[in-house]
Formats: structure tokens, C-alpha cells, sequence
């Protein structure tokens, strides 16, 4: 009942403009057991199952990755992209956000992922990634996902965009509009496999990467390169690192009960 | 006795006698163990034994995988641990079990006997009714019967009341002993279904593993009975083999040892037990050639009844496997068997015995291949082919050559056609293995010269245009770069392989400038057909300005000056003349005829006879041979040619008839070296330059023309429909429509020279259920833009109305939609109108589609979309629907969005009914019935208005 009301509540069409309301509501949900608590399956507004080919186990004590992703020689800084469209709400120029390097080379959104692994924790399918619209931009630029999540796509803006995702630069996995401001679409996520996402909608500046996993063993990189995977069952594992720019690579890594600290600094093309 | 005995011929006498029966009986017992030693040990025993070693380890290995796999699988412990619980349970209310199945026994007992009593009662109340209507009938002792009914009735109705009651305390005592074992019961049928696998692998064992009935069944001698091992065959009534006079049934046996061919999973085994490659294509009993239908022979050839590896007739893919064969087998040259087995490479060649009506066959690429290369070649020119009567002359028309090239040009064409340009399909008739020495180099001058001098005497001049503005090749180029000639042509990118179709469809234009004059250029590409009617070139209707840039450009493309040709020596000009005039005339009157022409005269005389040797017009159009016929071989039914008809001369190849083919296309004089002949009797086949792969195709596409001839019930018959498609894909693929479009699946060749993926020539998936027919004839005929921004350009075909319609149906055939009447749409209310234009403005329909053909400012043409006001007139109402309700589906990879679903989700509140409003909306825009098609009625409003949502 309670997130009926609230589907209810929150969505805009129905009763645009009840911020106090809402914020009760979101207030609530917090504390209701039921919804915070991650579940396996889920209903109609919760995740997909568990992938096939993966297996959800308990662990105790499991290990974790730390570490960062380093650019040694990294090209130049990008400058801003043009925008050549809907410049009242865009904006005259965004910034480009295909390599960010802080200072001391650690590099930003990049994906770092366990190859292969079949067993682990569970993925949280309940937990609802989401991927903004907003400012003639995709927010995040980088994010990675679990099979089995629903993707939460949403425009921020007055304007029509649409959400493309395309896995290896060609084959569509989907192609959703967004016309209205504070739309939000769920998308279920199938299959594993780095996406590239654009707008179609007049707006070429657009990109964004949605890199989904059939685990729940991946991170992206924040400012200064670093990330941390945790849960993990103790055990020989390759760690790979990519990014949209500087390619990839990859680390065999042995994980124990202690945390392990790794770097990559040789992604290559 | 005793005479007879004296007299009797010694062998009769005891002793002798004895011996030699002796002799004779153990003769005749090695004989007779050497029999079934030999028969025991038949090739393809010794295969089916080992098979069945292989197929016993298999399912051994198969069972122990699944064990391991069942004792992993959560699914299967949980349910042999539920067995246990539930087992357990059970056994704890044993009594209960026992004292219901008690209850079953009695309710069965006492079920039994109510029956019984009902059947007698029922026996005894027939018989009362018979004497009732008898006793009626004859009036005599009614009463006496009607008492015996009265109580035969009352026992019979008592006894169903017994049975009735039988029967519930039967069923209850059932359904309580089955709810006691339901649990169990249960759960040993999911454990069965969850190891049906294994179950079956087991029975697998049980039927080849060794146990007393095989062994028994399969010893020798005992064999004849019932054995386990025999040969496989399949009877094909309606396939034959051709035997000379005489068309036999097929029988094949070729399963006898190729035990796995039909089965998926044996592809790493060795032959004879591996998979067929491809399953799903053939054999397999799903696909559409099964096993038990075409059998092996049908397609692979050799001897369809044989069982022995060599009388087979099995064919060496290469010396390598010859010797190994040789050694392993006993393998010789077939000598009795008129189609050994088709090498690997060269079985699509029988793919033709019963697909001989298609364009293309589909899963035959080779002989696809040689299809396109027969076409393109234009070897139906020369040789007779059975299906290639229609077709149009492969070359260009030389009616009127002399206004397009001059002789210096014409003599380095013909001398070497690819030296000027590598992938022509012309081929060199001079200079070849049998006519390079010396003296041949004089003559073939001679002979070039006089065949020119014959077709540039018969050329008739035309009236060419002139540029009519100053060209500048540099706009020149970007017309020929975007307008879309490429689709067809290449140019600059020094092409060496040729193709059919695609972009290899036209001349590569690298050298046009070395050839071509200002004013044919020009006229050529304003309009090609006022050049050559019967071109394939469309027109692009080019504007005076466009095709004068385009002509300025071409004549850029030059590489080298042409060489002037040489003057033909004089006594063997007359040498020559003298030998075909004494084809007719004797040598005295040839002497004379010959003084008495002129130098012209003579060269075009014996050009003439030159056309004739070599068959020039069997690809072009030359005035004063439009009757004339091929000069070639019929090929119709050259893959039935015995190989002892095929002349191998001096050549040391291998006496089969692919390699005999292969060797005439690589080389067609080859067979005469060695031999003594006048010039004459040379061989004339020319030289296409065909590379191993091409000639490979060929040889292909060659053993596939037999004589053999099917029944018609297996030969491939075209429904209405599959007419239809092969009718369109004939006109598809004789126009190159591939080169721009992706039709099919396949084509769209032009994108490679194209980076904006959102200005490739359209898709045309689907194009059957998205136009309206009536629209699609006129766009044929004329096309006009639909996409504006486009900067290739739909030609004009000038395609008769029957092509245009012709062409409609394909494409409606492929999509299986109407042709070409289509329900009218009932008429909507303004209300819906309203809905509709509604829905149009809120989800922003304008922000990438446009309602004219202008592209609006700050825009570029990728981010544009189709004229919506032409909607009404081209689409078809019914695709609208489809297509915004998945627009992925109908064009995979479009930069349209889902709005209304996302595999198959609604992604709002009854999407269908805004789809259907939408569809109403857009099939009234732009054909002026509401006046509501004007760009301002429908633009957006202020953003995020969602009306209603």
C-alpha cells in the first residue's frame, strides 16, 4: 500500500508540486523494512531475478579490491563540445567529458570489473541505477550496472531527448524517448555487455557508457582514479580496467580476507 | 554286384573314393568358413562396430556427466532430499498406508462383484424385454412375461444402485491411498523429468551394449537372422541415377557407414562418423532436404547402392588425400561409374538438379557466385544454356562506337581489354598460349584490325551534346561522389578483383578521361538511354550544370595516352583473306577475287568472317549480325559429358571432369599444345582472366548442368508467392538495386563510401508492408524525394509498367502483405483529429520530422527525419501502427525511439489508443482534407506540455 501511494505521490503528472508530501513519503519508505531491505525477485516495481549463469551465495568475511586507475602519458584534455541546438536550455558549450586526469593521473570513469566470476553475492535488483537527461547531458557519463537491475532513465529537461543504447557501436538494445520533462522509464537490464548511449534527438554532443555486468562485481573510477570492490569470495581472480579513451587492461589478482590494493597503469588500446 | 563292382572306373572304388571326398569336404568347409570370415569382416562391419564402440563410450560418458551435473544442480539434490523427507514421512504412518491399501483391496473386491451382478442382471433384463414384444406381438401368455420383466427390471435397477455405490468406495479408497503417496509420488516424477536425460542415455546402453541378444544376434554365420549390424538404406523413387538409356530409382546406402550424418554432436569424430556440416539445410530431419527423402547421392553423386569405400566411387579432395586414400583403401580411378562423388568443394553443383527456376539458391554461395559470374561474363552469349534465352547482351551496343572511342583506343582494347581496365569482364581473344609466336603476332594485328575496320565501317554516327556550361571537375567530383554513381562504380581505388553486382556492377571509371570524348560523356550521363536503349544505367536526371561538372571531372581520370595502333602488314592481310576466301572458292578464283579488292574492302570482308570465328556478337550488338547464333558449345547438359568426350590433348592433368573444366576456363586454348593445326582449327574460347577462386565457381556451376532430371514432385516448385519474389529479385539483381539499398538482408554497397550513416540510400526491410502500392508504381516510374536531404539520388529506371508492378509484388510477397488493393480507412471525426494532433504535439513528432522538404535551419540533414505530409499518400496505415509501436523491430539500428513500448512494456497509460490517434492524424496531414496539415498547427507547443498524460 504504502508504495502504491507513493508511486502515486511521486509522480508528477498525477500531483505536480507536493514537495513537503513527497518528502514525507521518501521519509517513510526509508524506514519501511520491506522496501529498503535488497530482496531477491521483485514485483512489478522491483529488479529481474539473479542472471543465469550466476549464483548468489552467502559469504562471510568476503575480500575486497581497492586501487586506482592511472594514466602515465595521458593525452590532452578534451576541450568543450559545441552545442548546435536548443541552446536556451542546453547551453552554449558542455564540457566534454571523454578523459578526465586529476593531476596526479588518476583517471576518471573508468570501468573496473572481476572477469568471469559465477558466484558471489547477491545482486541487489532492487537497487535502481539511474541515467539522467539533464542539461542537454547524460548524468552520469560513465556507469556500470548489474544484469537484472532496471535502468532508470530520466529527462530533466523541457525538451524531447532519447536514450540509444548500443552495444558494440552497432547492434540497438534499446532506443527509448524521453518528450517530457521528468519523464522516467525503467529499463530492465538482459544482457552483459559495455553500451554506448547517445541521443538521436538532434543533440550529437550526447554520450554516455553503460558498461552491465552478470555480477555485481564492478565499479567506476571517481576524480582521482581510485575505486573499491568489496564482497568478494577469496580467490584467484583477472580484474580488468577500461576506459571509453585509453582502453583496457588487465590483472591477476589473488583476493584474501585482508584487503588487496591493485593499480592499473598500462591500459592500452 | 559283383560285376558292377569289378567294372566300376577306379574313383568309384572305396579307398580312391574316400580320399577325394575327403579332400572335396574339407575343401568345401574352408570354403565355407572362408564365406563367412569374409562376409564377418565386410568393410562396413568392421564401421559399424567401431561406431558402436563410440556411441557405448558416449553414453557411458554421458551418463557420468549428468551424474556430476545432477550432483551439482541444486534443483535435483533438493528434490532427492524432499524424496527422503517425504519416504520417511510416509514410512512413519506405514499403518495408515497399510490399512488404506487394505481398503483399496476390498473396495476393488466388492467393485468386482457389483459389476458382475450388473452385467447378468443387465443379460436376464434383455432377455425379459425380447419375450415381453415377443408375447405382445403374438398375444399369448403377456402376463406371465410382463412379471418376469417387472422382476428382471427390479434386479437390474438394484444392481446399479450396487455398482454405483461399488464404484464411489473404489474411487474414495484410491484417493485416500494416492493423497497418503502424493508427496512422494510427486516427487519421483519431477526426479524422472529432471533425469530424462540420463534415462535415455541408459536405454541407449541397454539397446548397443554388449548383452547376450547382441551377441548373439551378431555372431557370424547366426548373422542372417536378425543382426544388430546391417546395412542402412533409404529407397528415393522419385530420384534416379542415369544410367545411359535408362533412369534407375536411387538407393542409397551411404548411412551404412556414415552412421552419425544425420545426428547433431559428431563434429569432432573423423569420417566416416561425423555430422553433416550443415543440418539444418540438409539431412537432418527437420530441414528441408531430410535423409529419408534425398538420400546422400542426390547431392554428394557416386554410387548410390555401394558399400564398400572404393566402389562408392569416393572422390580425393587433393593428391595429398589421393595417396593416403591409395594406401589406406585400395583407391583406383573410377572407371564404371559415369558421376563419381562430387569433390567437397564442387556438391552445391547439384543444388541445380531441382533449383534450376531461381535467381539465386539460397546456402549455395559458390554456385550463387558462378550464377553472377555467368551474367556478368555473358557466357550464355556463345554457349546455349537452358534459362538464359531472354537475357540481354552482356556488352555494350557498337552500332555507333565510332562517336564514342577512336581505333587507336579500340585496337588496345581488343589486343588486351585488361590491361586498360583489370576488371573487365571482356575477355582477350589474341595473343593467348595458342597464337603468341611470331608469326601468330603479325596475324593477330591483321585480324584485330580487320574486325575493327568491319564494325567502324558499320557504325553509325550520333547526335552527341555538348557541355553546355563550363565544367569545374572539382564540383564535377563531388557530384560524382554524392549524387550516387558510386553505388555502382568505382573509381580511383585501382580495383584488381571484380564482382557481379554491388559497386562492381559498372566500369570502374578509373581511366574514363584515356577513353571517352567531352560531348559523349556529357550526353551519356544526362541520359543514357538516348545512347543505348537496353542499358542497365539509370538516369539521374543531372542538371546542364551538374553533368557538366561530372563530364569535366571524368576527363580528369586519365593515366597513361593510348599507343597508335599499328598498320597491318600487307601480304599477311591478303595470307589471311586468301584462307577464308578459299573456304568458298578454288584456289584460282580466290586468287583473283582477292586481286581484285581493295585494301578497305578486304579488311572489312574478312573481318566479318573474323565476327563469325570469334562470336563478338554474341555479347554486342554489331549491325549485320542480329540473326546470326552462338558459336559456342550448348552447356545445358555439360556436367553428364562423359569424360572420355572431353579432349585432353597433350595436357597432363587428371582425367575428371572438374579438372578439365577448371584447366579450359584458366587457360581455354591449352588443349592444343602439342598439336599440329591451321590457324583455323585453333580453339577460339577467349580468356576472361578468371582467377583460381572464379574459375573454381565455374567448375562448380558446370558439373551442376546434367541431364539428370528429377521427378517433378522433388524438383523445387514455386508457389504463387515465391514466383512473385523470384520474379522481383531477377529485376532486383539485373538493376543492382543492392548497390544503394539493403534489400533482403544484403546490399547497400554504397555505404562504404559514405561517412554519415544518416545519408545512406534507405533500407528497404519491410518495404512490402510499409508503402501503399499505387505509390510505389508512381515512384518507380518517377521518383520524386522523400528525404530531401539526401544527397544520393533515386534514379530514373525507366522501368516498363510491368517491372514497376512486378516490382510492387516482390516486395508485397516478401512482407506477405496485399497487393495491390488495400481496405479504405474509415473516415475519422475532427474529435479524433484533435486526439490525434494532440498526441503529435506532446511528444514533439516535429523535433527531428519535418512537413516540407526544407530542412530548418541550424539543423543538419542527419538530424532530420521523413516529410510527415507525405505520410497519407506513401505508408500504409497498418505499418504506422507496427511501426511506432516497435520501431526496432521493423528497422533494427533506427535513430527512432520507442515511446509507446520497450520490449513489449508499455511505457505509458494505453499506448495503443494514442498510436491508432496518431496513425489517424498522420494518414489525413498534407492531403488537405482537414486543412490541419499547415507546420504551424502542429508545433509544439511551450516545452513539457502533456496533455492528460
Amino acid at each position: 500500500v504504502i508504495r502504491f501511494t507513493a508511486h502515486r505521490l511521486l509522480d508528477p503528472v498525477a500531483l505536480p508540486g507536493r514537495a513537503l508530501l513527497k518528502i514525507l513519503v521518501l521519509a517513510l519508505l526509508a524506514l519501511t523494512p520491506s522496501y529498503a531491505e535488497p530482496r531477491q525477485g521483485g514485483g512489478e516495481n522491483g529488479g529481474g531475478e539473479q542472471p543465469a549463469g550466476y549464483r548468489a551465495i552467502r559469504i562471510e568475511q568476503g575480500g575486497s579490491l581497492t586501487g586506482r586507475v592511472l594514466a602515465h602519458d595521458p593525452p590532452p584534455p578534451y576541450g568543450d563540445l559545441p552545442v548546435t541546438r536548443d541552446g536556451k536550455i542546453c547551453g552554449e558549450r558542455i564540457a566534454d567529458e571523454r578523459l578526465i586526469v586529476a593531476s596526479d593521473g588518476g583517471v576518471m570513469n573508468a570501468v573496473v570489473s572481476i572477469e568471469g566470476i559465477t558466484e558471489g553475492k547477491a545482486i541487489d535488483t532492487l537497487q535502481r541505477p539511474r541515467l539522467e537527461n539533464t542539461g542537454c547531458r547524460f548524468r552520469p557519463h560513465v556507469q556500470t550496472v548489474s544484469v537484472g537491475q532496471k535502468l532508470e532513465i530520466f529527462n530533466g529537461d523541457p525538451l524531447l531527448h532519447n536514450t540509444h543504447a548500443k552495444m558494440g557501436g552497432t547492434t540497438t538494445v534499446f532506443n527509448i524517448a524521453l518528450p517530457f520533462q521528468n519523464h522516467k522509464i525503467p529499463k530492465l537490464i538482459r544482457e552483459p555487455g559495455t553500451m554506448k548511449v547517445v541521443c538521436d534527438a538532434g543533440h550529437a554532443w550526447m554520450s554516455a557508457w553503460v558498461a552491465a555486468f552478470s555480477h555485481p562485481y564492478h565499479a567506476v573510477t571517481k576524480e582521482d582514479g581510485t575505486f573499491v570492490i568489496d564482497g568478494i569470495p577469496p580467490g584467484s581472480y583477472r580484474v580488468k580496467a577500461w576506459h571509453e579513451e585509453l582502453g583496457s587492461q588487465l590483472l591477476e589478482v589473488t583476493v584474501g580476507r585482508a584487503p588487496t590494493a591493485i593499480s592499473f597503469s598500462d591500459l592500452a588500446r | 554286384l559283383a560285376v558292377i563292382h569289378s567294372e566300376a572306373p577306379p574313383v568309384h572304388r572305396g579307398e580312391r573314393r574316400n580320399f577325394w571326398f575327403a579332400v572335396a569336404s574339407v575343401l568345401l568347409l574352408i570354403g565355407t568358413v572362408w564365406v563367412f570370415w569374409v562376409d564377418y569382416n565386410r568393410e562396413w562391419k568392421a564401421y559399424q562396430r567401431e561406431f558402436r564402440a563410440i556411441e557405448l563410450e558416449r553414453a557411458h560418458q554421458q551418463v557420468a556427466d549428468l551424474d556430476e551435473q545432477y550432483a551439482a544442480s541444486a534443483d535435483m539434490q533438493q528434490a532427492l532430499a524432499d524424496l527422503d523427507a517425504a519416504r520417511e514421512e510416509l514410512s512413519a504412518r506405514s499403518e495408515d498406508v497399510a490399512a488404506a491399501q487394505e481398503a483399496v483391496r476390498k473396495a476393488g473386491e466388492g467393485y468386482w462383484l457389483a459389476e458382475s451382478e450388473w452385467k447378468v442382471s443387465k443379460s436376464y433384463l434383455d432377455a425379459a424385454k425380447y419375450e415381453l414384444e415377443e408375447a405382445r406381438e403374438t398375444g399369448r401368455g403377456v402376463e406371465h412375461a410382463q412379471e418376469y420383466f417387472d422382476s428382471s427390471d427390479a434386479r437390474f435397477q438394484a444392481a446399479v444402485a450396487e455398482l454405483e455405490k461399488a464404484t464411489q468406495a473404489r474411487d474414495g479408497a484410491s484417493t485416500e491411498l494416492k493423497a497418503l503417496r502424493a508427496s512422494v509420488d510427486g516427487i519421483q516424477k519431477k526426479i524422472l523429468s529432471l533425469s530424462e536425460l540420463k534415462t535415455r542415455a541408459e536405454r541407449k546402453i541397454d539397446i548397443i551394449g554388449p548383452n547376450l541378444a547382441n551377441a548373439i544376434r551378431d555372431r557370424p554365420v547366426l548373422d542372417f537372422l536378425a543382426p544388430s549390424i546391417r546395412v542402412n538404406q533409404v529407397q528415393l523413387p522419385s530420384l534416379f541415377n542415369d544410367v545411359n538409356f535408362m533412369q534407375i530409382p536411387k538407393v542409397d546406402r551411404c548411412m551404412t557407414c556414415h552412421l552419425a550424418a544425420s545426428e547433431k554432436g559428431y563434429d569432432e569424430l573423423e569420417h566416416p562418423f561425423r555430422s553433416h556440416p550443415n543440418l539444418d539445410l540438409m539431412v537432418g530431419t527437420n530441414s528441408p532436404h531430410p535423409y529419408g527423402e534425398f538420400g546422400c547421392t542426390t547431392c554428394h553423386d557416386g554410387l548410390d547402392r555401394a558399400t564398400y569405400f572404393v566402389s562408392a566411387q569416393h572422390t580425393p579432395a587433393d593428391p595429398d588425400q589421393r595417396h593416403a586414400w591409395e594406401k589406406r583403401h585400395g583407391w583406383q580411378e573410377p572407371h564404371h561409374w559415369d558421376s563419381p562423388m562430387l569433390p567437397t568443394e564442387h556438391t552445391e553443383a547439384n543444388c541445380l538438379k531441382c533449383h534450376r527456376q531461381e535467381t539465386r539458391v539460397g546456402g549455395a554461395p559458390r554456385l550463387n557466385r558462378a550464377l553472377d559470374t555467368i551474367e556478368s561474363a555473358g557466357c550464355y552469349g556463345c554457349h546455349k544454356i537452358t534459362g538464359y534465352e531472354k537475357l540481354r547482351k552482356t556488352g555494350p551496343d557498337l552500332a555507333h562506337i565510332s562517336s564514342k572511342v577512336t581505333p587507336d583506343w579500340a585496337f588496345a582494347w581488343v589486343s588486351n581489354p585488361r590491361d586498360f581496365r583489370p576488371t573487365t569482364w571482356m575477355p582477350k581473344f589474341f595473343g593467348l598460349s595458342n597464337s603468341s609466336s611470331d608469326e601468330d603476332k603479325a596475324r593477330n594485328t591483321v585480324e584485330i584490325d580487320a574486325i575493327l575496320s568491319y564494325i567502324e565501317g558499320r557504325s553509325t554516327p550520333l547526335d552527341l551534346e555538348a557541355p553546355k556550361q563550363a565544367g569545374d571537375p572539382a564540383r564535377g567530383r563531388k557530384v560524382i561522389e554524392e549524387k550516387g554513381c558510386q553505388g555502382c562504380h568505382r573509381i580511383g581505388e585501382n580495383a584488381t578483383e571484380r564482382a557481379a553486382y554491388g559497386r562492381d556492377f559498372g566500369p570502374a571509371l578509373d581511366r574514363v578521361g584515356d577513353k571517352l570524348s567531352p560531348e559523349w560523356i556529357y550526353t551519356w550521363v544526362r541520359n543514357p538511354q538516348s545512347i543505348f536503349p537496353a542499358t542497365y544505367m539509370p538516369n539521374l536526371r543531372l542538371s546542364e550544370q551538374e553533368a557538366s561538372d561530372a563530364t569535366a571531372y571524368l576527363l580528369t581520370l586519365k593515366r597513361a595516352s593510348i599507343p597508335p595502333a599499328p598498320e597491318p602488314d600487307a601480304a599477311v592481310l591478303d595470307e589471311v583473306a586468301l584462307e577464308y576466301l578459299k573456304a568458298r572458292l578454288t584456289d584460282e578464283e580466290a586468287r583473283e577475287k582477292l586481286a581484285s579488292m581493295g585494301r578497305d574492302e578486304k579488311r572489312a570482308w574478312l573481318g566479318e568472317k573474323l565476327i563469325n570465328r570469334y562470336g563478338c556478337f554474341g555479347c554486342h550488338n554489331i549491325p549485320g549480325f542480329e540473326e546470326a547464333l552462338p558459336i559456342g558449345v550448348e552447356l545445358t547438359r555439360e556436367g553428364s559429358k562423359l569424360v572420355t568426350r572431353l579432349d585432353f590433348g597433350f595436357v597432363d592433368i587428371e582425367h575428371t571432369r572438374q579438372d578439365w573444366f577448371f584447366q579450359k576456363l584458366k587457360d581455354p586454348r591449352i588443349f592444343d599444345r602439342g598439336k599440329i593445326k591451321l590457324p583455323q582449327e585453333k580453339l577460339k574460347m577467349p580468356d576472361f582472366g578468371f582467377t583460381d577462386e572464379e574459375a573454381s565457381v565455374m567448375v562448380t556451376l558446370l558439373l551442376g548442368l546434367t541431364k539428370t532430371e528429377p521427378l517433378l514432385e522433388t524438383v523445387k516448385r514455386l508457389d504463387p508467392r515465391e514466383s512473385a519474389i523470384e520474379d522481383g529479385r531477377r529485376i532486383v539483381q539485373s538493376r543492382n538495386c543492392r548497390g544503394c539499398h539493403v534489400a533482403e538482408g544484403s546490399g547497400g554497397a554504397i555505404r562504404e563510401t559514405i561517412k554519415d550513416p544518416g545519408l545512406y540510400p534507405p533500407d528497404l526491410i519491410g518495404e512490402g508492408s510499409k508503402v501503399q502500392s499505387d505509390w510505389l508504381f508512381s515512384f518507380l516510374k518517377s521518383p520524386s524525394p522523400i528525404r530531401p536531404w539526401l544527397l544520393a539520388r533515386m534514379p530514373t529506371f525507366h522501368f516498363t509498367d510491368e517491372e514497376a508492378v512486378t516490382i510492387g509484388k516482390y516486395f508485397a510477397a516478401l512482407d506477405e502483405a496485399h497487393y495491390p488493393f488495400e481496405s479504405p480507412r474509415p473516415s475519422v471525426t475532427t474529435a479524433r483529429l484533435e486526439e490525434g494532433r494532440q498526441w503529435f504535439t506532446a511528444f514533439k513528432c516535429l523535433n527531428c520530422h519535418v512537413l516540407s522538404d526544407e530542412i530548418p535551419p541550424g539543423l543538419t540533414a542527419a538530424d532530420l527525419a521523413p516529410n510527415l505530409t507525405l505520410a497519407s499518400n506513401r505508408l500504409r496505415g497498418d505499418w504506422i501502427i507496427d511501426w511506432l509501436t516497435d520501431p526496432q523491430k521493423q528497422m533494427p539500428g533506427t535513430r527512432m525511439p520507442s515511446f509507446f513500448y520497450s520490449d513489449g512494456d508499455p511505457l505509458m497509460d494505453e499506448p495503443d489508443a494514442k498510436i491508432a490517434a496518431l496513425r489517424d492524424y498522420l494518414m489525413q496531414l498534407g492531403n488537405g482534407r482537414t486543412g490541419r496539415a499547415s507546420a504551424g498547427a502542429a508545433r509544439p507547443g511551450p516545452g513539457g506540455d502533456r496533455p492528460g498524460l
